[in-house]
């Protein structure tokens, strides 16, 4: 897919002292041949972050374009086609001062556009969007189909910003200092946690979408994800109040990273003259706005376990007529395999032979000795007098040879796990030859191990047919709920809570679904901040700290009208960098303050909100929310649920 | 030396690019030129109860009339066929100085935004329009730079005054001695220029001695009775 440079914006802003030229450059997808110039009209061209609240650990940050034209003397039959519904017909891409700096880049949304029907002048405007309300319509597709495969954080965010088939590709920066024992510091966090992609399986079997997942990854690491100077960053909300931010920045390829400091705090004072004055409250509309704190702040995982633990279960993969990832083997003579459809349900029909037909799923998860298995499937066969409809084993091997078989087929007043009965296995009778849902329960087993479930036709007075589909595995916990209190004061009982996906400890499961995990298959713990000595059980734990020093005491937020959206500092220090950048959403800002009373907001460090910048106005019009890396002091307490 | 300018000496040209000419618009009685620039408030906590404002952007218009006549002149069938082609031109202010100064022009490009013409009984026929302008404007031809003088803060402005009582070529007022005088006139006629050393310019100028507390009159234009003089002095 190539795109081909099809309409331009151009216009200068009224920032001083040397005004810059911003250009909007559009390009058509297979477009080949010239380039048109749109009018701008009044005010063509401002961007917007998109905020519904004034919650600064908000973890999405989408944000957009909106051009403004004047179409007058445009000939309309080179227009834009605004009846696509390709939405990623027309990528935009913003520049100031030629192509030095861009600001901006993303698609034009066809959802919504007014034409004027009328005489006059005519004014057009085309909103652009940074393409992650597009991932809400876009599920996750992994790198390697094995759902229990564990993909690093930064691939799963990789895969899915790619999902916008951004043209040009994109870099994405990584600004989240927290690292686990035994993690490099010299690599992002992100590249070393890993996290098994059943856990974004939806209890359809179907995948989260992309959104939910960076959602997810977001919400966890007390992070936000957006969109600043056409660059993508996955950011902490509590290291943004520094002077300077540490962060690694790769591409879309996820290659090796490189690590940035950079220097990027800007301070909002008093106007004095236009050479001094670079940033300043503009209108005279500024106000401050107290936010109570909350004394309490609760972090909650719900303790649980993926969907399906088994891969390929449902046999919707299927390569040369047989399942992928699963062990087939078929009874001496005649034993077969083929797929097969009854009652609109798809699954395998496989025939013993003259001894045994089995299937084995090869990619299990690992079974905690503490967790219930939970076993379905869908299963057809004939009754056959003697004969169970299917065999099940189902064994747990320990790392000592042992192994446990649970079953029901010798005389037992219930179902057991018994030690090294090699021929134990479990019977699923039938009494008809419909099809049939089976649900099995299975108790924690005696010891951890390696699972291992085979699906077995036997032979018995006549040969055994069973058609199996739909097979699923998930456990459940003896716990329901991790929960983490951060309370500074007992002066009321205001409580913010939190759910949090990713990064519990969740009493030391690797399987369940808030672990993170190193490269081979361990628990990540012993969790610290970088540059702070303190030691903490889980991820979690740390951003529970994170969200207490931001929210735990009023915070006083600033709604004002600013000008200046050109940094143009650069700085030569070859480990501190700083260059010339337009303001974004990963900028900083520090406010002048005389005051020094309570009211004060001398010293604090503000994240940009719901706003709106006028490129060409050169200002700057929103809120900006009061953010702190100051641990606060406060009583924890980290609790396990039982399960009612 | 400079002298006031009659509006009759202000005119409004359109410029005709075509062929670089300037063509006055018809029987103009009054043209006048406005220049506004908005501003931005950058009142802050610290402005200590006082509005501050930056300046933002400049905007100017122009606006003329004059008498209905159809002469060779931008006449007003012209003008109106200016309005309905909805073109934007260039005009030029120009301001005759007078003498060796020459003209000040002052050149911008404009849009018609209003056009009147009235007609009442048994009198003459006028139109009037207005012009907006688009765009920076340029200034050309003669220029004199400001000059002025210092003014001391915490001493008082005084008026002094005094009437001659005939052929005097020095006019002394004695309340002040020791201050500068920062304006003189005559007869009701301002004295100008005003100098500290030297003589006294032919025929309105002056030299003012600080020390004396006496304005030196020109040799050729002494003071006649009753002459009255009047001095703003500090």
């Amino acid at each position: 897919m190539s795109y081909g440079l099809k309409y331009t914006i151009e216009a200068q802003a009224k920032n001083e002292p040397t005004a810059l030229t911003y250009t909007v450059n559009i390009y058509e997808k297979d477009y080949i041949g010239s380039s048109y110039p749109f009018d701008p009209a009044t005010n063509p061209m401002q961007g917007q972050i998109l905020s519904g609240s004034d919650e600064p650990f908000d973890p999405i940050v989408s944000t957009s374009l909106t051009l403004t034209i004047d179409i007058t003397d445009f000939d309309e039959t080179l227009l834009p086609d605004f009846t696509t519904n390709d939405d990623r017909k027309y990528w935009v891409k913003m520049y100031a001062s030629g192509t030095t700096y861009l600001v901006w880049q993303g698609f034009i949304i066809m959802e919504s556009v007014t034409v004027p029907f009328t005489t006059g002048r005519l004014f057009l405007q085309m909103i652009c969007t940074d393409g992650l309300a597009l991932l809400k319509s876009i599920p996750y597709v992994p790198t390697d189909p094995d759902i229990n495969i564990a993909e690093d954080l930064s691939t799963t965010i990789t895969n899915c910003l790619n999902k916008l088939s951004l043209p040009d590709g994109y870099y994405i920066n990584y600004c989240a200092g927290y690292y686990a024992t035994g993690m490099d510091t010299h690599i992002s966090m992100f590249k070393q946690a890993y996290y098994p992609v059943r856990n974004w399986l939806n209890n359809d079997l179907t995948y989260k979408s992309c959104y939910q997942v960076l959602e997810e990854i977001c919400t966890s690491t007390g992070s936000q994800i957006f969109q600043s100077n056409g660059e993508w960053w996955i950011a902490s909300v509590n290291e943004r109040a520094e002077d300077q931010i540490r962060f690694f920045r790769t591409t879309n390829a996820n290659g090796v990273e490189s690590i940035v400091i950079r220097w990027k705090q800007r301070e909002i004072a008093p106007y004095q003259n236009p050479t001094d004055s670079q940033w300043y409250f503009i209108d005279n509309e500024q106000t401050k706005i107290i936010r109570k704190g909350y004394p309490i702040i609760e972090l909650n995982h719900d303790l649980s376990f993926a969907p399906q633990c088994i891969d390929n279960g449902t046999f919707s993969r299927i390569t040369g007529g047989l399942p992928d990832n699963w062990t087939v083997t078929l009874g001496t003579g005649t034993g077969t395999i083929e797929e097969e459809t009854y009652n609109g349900v798809t699954g395998f029909e496989f025939f013993c032979g003259t001894n045994t037909t089995i299937l084995q799923p090869n990619s299990i998860a690992p079974v905690r000795a503490a967790n219930k298995l939970l076993l379905s499937f869908a299963l057809k066969a004939i009754p056959i007098t003697g004969l169970p409809g299917i065999k099940l084993e189902i064994r747990v091997t320990t790392s000592g040879g042992d192994f446990y078989n649970y079953r029901n087929d010798i005389d037992l007043d219930r179902p057991e796990w018994d030690l090294n009965a090699t021929a134990g296995r479990y019977d699923v009778d039938l009494s008809s030859d419909q099809l049939n849902n089976i649900s099995i329960t299975i108790p924690s087993p005696p010891a951890e191990g390696v699972l291992t479930i085979k699906f077995i036709v036997l032979i018995g007075a006549t040969s055994q047919t069973a058609f199996l589909a739909n097979v699923r595995l998930t456990y459940q916990s003896l716990f329901e709920k991790q929960v983490i209190t951060s309370k500074v004061n007992t002066l009321s009982d205001y409580k913010k809570t939190v759910q949090i996906p990713l990064g519990s400890q969740s009493n030391s499961d690797e399987t369940e679904s808030g672990s993170l995990l190193d490269n081979a298959g361990a628990l990540l713990t012993g969790w610290y901040r970088y540059g702070v000595s303190e030691i903490r059980d889980s991820l979690m734990r740390i951003i529970a700290q994170q969200y207490s020093n931001v929210q735990s005491k009023g915070v006083i937020n600033i709604n004002s009208t600013t000008k200046g959206l050109f940094d143009n500092r650069d700085n030569i220090d070859p480990i501190v960098k700083q260059v010339s950048h337009i303001i974004g959403p990963i900028d900083t800002e520090t406010v002048t303050d005389s005051g020094t009373g309570p009211l004060s907001v001398d010293g604090k460090y503000y994240i940009f909100g719901a706003s709106t910048f006028n490129y060409i106005d050169d200002t700057y019009n929103g809120i900006i929310l009061e953010t702190s890396n100051v641990d606060v002091t406060s009583t924890f307490t980290d609790t396990l649920i039982v399960a009612k | 030396m400079a002298t006031e300018v009659n509006g009759r000496n202000i005119v409004l040209y359109k410029y005709n690019t075509g062929d670089y000419t300037s063509t006055p618009f018809a029987c103009a009685t009054s043209c006048v030129r406005t220049i506004n620039t908005s501003t931005r408030e950058v009142t802050n906590a610290t402005s200590a109860f006082y509005r501050e404002f930056k300046p933002d952007v400049i905007d100017w218009n122009i606006s003329a009339g004059g008498f209905v006549i159809l002469n060779d002149e931008y006449n007003y069938v012209a003008i109106e066929a200016l309005i309905a082609a909805r073109e934007t031109f260039i005009v030029q202010f120009v301001v005759d100085n007078g003498g060796a100064l020459g003209l000040s022009i002052f050149t911008g490009t404009v849009i018609i935004t209003s056009y009147t013409i009235t007609g009442n009984d048994d009198q003459l026929g006028t139109y009037s329009f207005e012009l907006q302008g688009t765009g920076a404007y340029s200034t050309s031809g003669a220029t004199v730079t400001p000059s002025g003088a210092i003014i001391i803060s915490g001493t008082t402005m005084q008026v002094f005054q005094a009437t001659a009582t005939g052929d005097e070529t020095a006019i002394t007022f004695s309340g002040a001695l020791g201050l500068t005088a920062l304006y003189a006139s005559r007869g009701g006629t301002t004295v100008q220029p005003i100098a500290y050393v030297g003589a006294a310019s032919e025929p309105n100028g002056g030299v003012w001695n600080t020390s004396t507390g006496e304005l030196e009159l020109p040799a050729g234009n002494p003071a006649f009775a009753g002459e009255l003089f009047l001095i703003l002095a500090q």
